[in-house]
């Protein structure tokens, strides 16, 4: 539990800069002179104060319980799996860095290659993630699922998609 | 004046049951359920994408069609937030917090199921109201002014208690992130534009959708990643115990009563015009763990927690049509595109439709009963079809998921800033769920925060800065104290539950 | 990693049934949206809607296409894209749209308050405006019960106890006729106070609820409450009277004594370096339109006003860009230099 008493302590930590910080700058803004009662910087600056209230008392408090099951834990994070040693790059954490990382590369180059090449890339590179193997499962699936969803977006629903290098 | 009703529901009958209008009522429903299942299509962009399709078609059929497609669309809307934790709009982010862990344990299809009869349920329940109560309730709205939204929608805020039940610190923290986030974009009385850092895609605001997805979906292809790289893959789908049933007679039984009370409060909620359907869904939410007798049981898998929320969304949809054809008053960006149709195919929406064009009103209400009829037909046997997206291999279906979050923020806008937005809030999401802190809330707060902020900055201007203005109006005060109750309730019932463990 | 859980045939099944359903919905698509080649619209015109579905742009949007398809002037699908950022959808429309004969958009004054409050760096100039095409024009609006009887009784009452007599608009676009109107009637328009919504409906719900006095917003948007008689106009910012026998006997802002005509033109507008014969293609198809009973229609249905013009649309942008400045700059509302 060591673990999540440090994290509150930080988000605590973090928090408490960044809103006075935001305070500022919404104080500061220049406000249009018409007769505003409430002004718009009241609003933003109120939920910055109790903000910086919550955060005094995130990091004020000590952790005396067990923490119970989040309520939208999809998969709860077991703290006692022993994968201490392993590798970094073989931690179970990699597999949510590397999942960012495709996300990252496919933002990026979604203008350029069109969404249907990202797309397919995309598929076969998350389910390479975790999983070697079956490539030809993974690369028919993909290309059929980017086709229909490709096609059916732009020509039957008219909505725009990237077309990249293929000019569909 | 019934037997006047029920000639005029005659006629009704009589108009919608032509051949030709049966046709573009059917296609309306099963284009808009269909589309309405494709992640960030809600019922605005499902009904924005396909109005086209009406232009040049008799008025009577295009209006029944567009209908159809607005709350054929809700039906569909659920089914992504089932089964893989993507909500395709507001309303849909409560049905995630049970859907999915339904899902999850191999009760996707007596989730769905229980969303599609809940649907059905509130649709019909609602055209029978809004047949009945149209023109007595329509004055209602009449009665709301700033401080009276400004309180319904502190009420709804109150339920963020039922949400983070095990660490409430942590919950108000998200909630306040979520009211923060909500600031972003451009103040609408006055038009400065705040914390947008000189993105100009930021200047309307960060997407609730954007966030939505990035925060739920992103998030949980990454968590189940991880979980398959630490614990391997799950056993195939029919040996987990009791997987791929039908709902049970006993479900639907636990179900009734939440359809009733989400019927209720949705139907509420929804003839506000501006309310929208997540303070209807959040109401609905919060009512229903509150008087359940295992509210432990929701945010895990209860299933009266997706059938309240399915019916106050269908409700809320249903009702959104009293203030449109009563007053020519939309509710909603939806209604509002449907008010624009019906100007154009020469109907008058307003005091004066049923005296105009009283075929109209009868037939759209006829087509209601009809298109919820066809919509359960059609979509009970899609729950069989829909829940075997599930037996796709956990692999490749996290690849899927992936492509269709990127699908689903990139249609809406075509903003690649919204992209990488998406991502950073999924990297945020993985973070909260790590450490414990309850998504929702903050969800709930970017959602509510912008109308709570005008609701309230409105007030001010037109009681001259009096702050008592918010109970000094009998409506106001009476959801005031509500809000009140609400609040002291959830703290009342958390400290009891755990007198030394209030600590989140 | 290790192993999978092959169900190859549940697999194909499901495959095969959404391939069904998704062939279903292609099926009824086609056969609803009909195309067909011609020879400079090759392909789908984009309408490209500057805001979210159902305002006041998106339904001008919609009435073109709905137009131009039922009289089939244009053989091409015209697919409507929303963009519910202004802001950004703005700037789209002048670099990602820069030289493309496949873009037509529509704009109004809404645009020019986004310069005047330095919400966007574009003007009309950065553009291609093509034609001016629909008018509306500003109704002041009070509930029926109300003790103004004219204009002059509410200029009276807000220069006397403005902070009594809040009025409500549609948003800040409507800032700079507000602000236009109270100048000339001679009023401090700093100490007006103002409750800004969004769209027609609810200003008009404000006033019938009684939280605002009055409402300043589209005579379109308010006619359905018009026309039920649960609120009335004061005066209407058109030149001349509404012929709609509803409306006939509401005064102009000139006959109550205030000097100012207001109208807001939506014109069409396509992005920067448009090709000339897309140019004349589309100019050519809204001379059409606008001659057509479905477009005369649509201008009855939706209380429009005709403005269908293509010469000396840069002068009428020109002259109102300068006038959205000045009140907004007096307004305090302008982009700090």
């Amino acid at each position: 539990m060591k673990n999540i008493f440090n994290f509150n302590r930080l988000v605590a930590v973090l928090t408490i800069p960044i809103a006075t910080f935001l305070i500022v700058l919404a104080y500061r803004a220049p406000r249009p002179n018409v007769p505003q009662i409430v002004g718009p910087h009241v609003w933003p600056i109120s939920i910055l104060g109790l903000m910086i209230i919550c955060a005094i008392f995130l990091f004020l408090q000590t952790i005396r319980k067990k923490e119970g099951p989040s309520p939208c834990a999809a998969a709860p994070v077991s703290d006692t799996e022993p994968d201490v040693d392993l590798k970094w790059y073989r931690k179970p954490e990699m597999t949510a860095v590397l999942t960012i990382a495709g996300l990252l590369v496919y933002a990026f180059l979604l203008g350029t290659f069109g969404f249907l090449i990202c797309t397919i890339l995309l598929v076969v590179y998350q389910t390479r993630v975790i999983q070697k193997g079956h490539w030809a499962r993974n690369i028919i699936t993909a290309v059929i699922f980017s086709l229909a969803v490709y096609f059916g977006m732009t020509k039957l629903l008219m909505v725009n998609l990237p077309p990249g290098l293929l000019g569909w | 004046m019934d037997s006047h009703i029920w000639s005029n529901l005659f006629m009704g009958f009589g108009i919608a049951f032509t051949l030709q209008n049966l046709w573009w009522l059917f296609v309306g429903v099963f284009l808009g359920t269909v589309v309405g299942v494709l992640p960030g299509l809600g019922s605005l962009s499902t009904m924005a994408i396909l109005m086209p399709m009406t232009f040049g078609m008799d008025p009577i059929s295009a209006v029944i069609m567009l209908t159809g497609i607005h709350y054929g669309s809700s039906y569909g809307g659920s089914t992504t937030s089932i089964l893989v934790n993507i909500p395709g709009e507001g309303s849909s982010m409560m049905t995630c917090m049970d859907g999915y862990p339904m899902a999850k344990q191999g009760r996707a299809k007596a989730a769905l199921a229980t969303s599609a009869i809940g649907s059905f349920f509130a649709g019909t329940v609602s055209a029978l109201l809004l047949m009945f109560l149209a023109i007595p309730i329509s004055s209602l709205g009449m009665k709301f002014g700033p401080p009276e939204y400004f309180a319904v929608m502190l009420l709804a805020l109150t339920m963020v208690g039922s949400l983070s039940t095990e660490a409430p610190l942590k919950g108000i923290f998200m909630v306040l992130l979520g009211l923060l986030l909500a600031v972003i974009g451009t103040e609408k009385q006055t038009g400065q534009i705040r914390f947008t850092f000189g993105v100009d895609d930021l200047m309307d605001g960060v997407n609730f959708i954007v966030v939505a997805i990035g925060m739920f979906g992103v998030t949980v292809v990454m968590d189940e990643s991880e979980r398959i790289w630490r614990f391997g893959f799950k056993p195939p789908r029919d040996q987990i115990k009791g997987a791929g049933l039908w709902i049970t007679w006993s479900e639907l039984k636990q179900s009734f009563m939440p359809y009733v009370r989400g019927t209720f409060l949705g139907f509420a909620t929804g003839v506000l015009p501006g309310l929208g359907g997540m303070t209807a869904t959040l109401l609905a939410y919060g009512v229903e763990k509150q008087v359940s007798k295992h509210p432990e049981t929701f945010g895990k898998g209860a299933i009266e927690g997706v059938a309240s929320v399915e019916a106050s969304n269908n409700a809320a949809n249903g009702a959104n049509l009293v203030p449109l054809m009563t007053l020519g008053i939309p509710g909603n960006a939806s209604t509002a595109l449907l008010l624009g149709a019906f100007i154009m195919y020469g109907l008058k929406p307003g005091p004066l439709l049923m005296e105009t064009n009283p075929e109209f009103f009868w037939a759209v209400v006829a087509s209601l009963y009809i298109g919820n009829v066809m919509l359960l037909i059609l979509n009970l046997p899609l729950v069989n079809l829909f829940a075997k997206l599930l037996d796709v291999p956990e692999a490749l279906l996290n690849g899927l998921v992936l492509a269709l979050c990127v699908l689903g923020v990139y249609t809406r806008e075509s903003s690649m800033v919204e992209l990488y937005l998406m991502i950073l809030f999924g990297v945020f999401g993985y973070f909260a769920q790590r450490y414990k802190y309850p998504v929702a809330p903050l969800l709930l707060g970017l959602v509510l925060g912008d109308m709570l902020e005008q609701a309230l900055l409105r007030s001010m201007s037109v009681s001259n800065g009096d702050p008592t203005i918010f109970f000094t109006r009998p409506i106001s005060l009476v959801i005031m104290i509500a809000a009140g109750i609400s609040l002291a309730y959830s703290f009342m019932k958390f400290y009891r539950r755990r007198p030394e463990e209030n600590v989140g | 990693m290790r192993k999978v859980c092959k169900k190859k045939g549940i697999q194909l099944v499901s495959l095969a049934s959404m391939f069904l359903v998704f062939g279903f919905t292609i099926l009824i698509v086609v056969s609803a949206l009909a195309a067909s080649g011609a020879d400079y619209p090759a392909k789908p015109v984009l309408f490209y809607c500057l805001s979210t579905p159902g305002s006041g742009f998106d339904t001008t949007t919609r009435a073109i296409v709905n137009a131009l398809t039922k009289e089939k002037l244009v053989k091409v699908p015209m697919p409507i894209e929303n963009a519910s950022n202004a802001t950004q959808a703005l700037a789209l429309s002048v670099t990602r749209y820069k030289g493309d004969p496949y873009m037509v958009s529509v704009q109004s004054i809404s645009g020019m308050m986004r310069y005047a409050t330095g919400a966007t760096p574009y003007t009309h100039k950065d553009f291609t405006p093509l034609a001016g095409l629909v008018s509306t024009y500003y109704g002041v609006a009070v509930r029926m019960d109300s003790p103004y009887k004219t204009i002059g009784d509410l200029v009276k009452d807000l220069k006397e106890k403005p902070e009594k007599t809040p009025i409500c608009g549609g948003g800040s676009d409507d800032r700079p006729f507000y602000g236009a109107m109270f100048m000339k009637a001679g009023l401090d328009i700093t100490k007006v106070v103002y409750v800004a919504y969004s769209g027609g409906a609810e200003t008009s719900m404000a006033i019938m609820e009684g939280s605002s006095k009055a409402a300043i917003n589209s005579v379109d948007e308010q006619m359905p409450l018009i026309e039920g008689k649960k609120i009335r106009l004061l005066a209407v910012s058109s030149a001349k009277r509404y012929t709609n026998p509803i409306l006939k006997d509401v005064p102009t802002l000139k006959e109550s004594g205030i000097d100012l005509e207001w109208a807001n033109m939506r014109y069409a507008f396509a992005g920067p370096e448009y090709p000339d014969y897309a140019k004349k293609y589309w100019l050519d198809i809204f001379a059409k339109m606008v001659k057509t009973p479905t477009w005369k229609q649509t201008l009855t249905r939706y209380n429009w006003d005709d403005s269908f013009q293509v010469e000396g649309l840069n002068d009428v942008l020109d002259k109102k860009q300068a006038v959205v400045t000045e009140v907004i700059t007096k307004l305090g509302m302008a982009k700090k230099q």
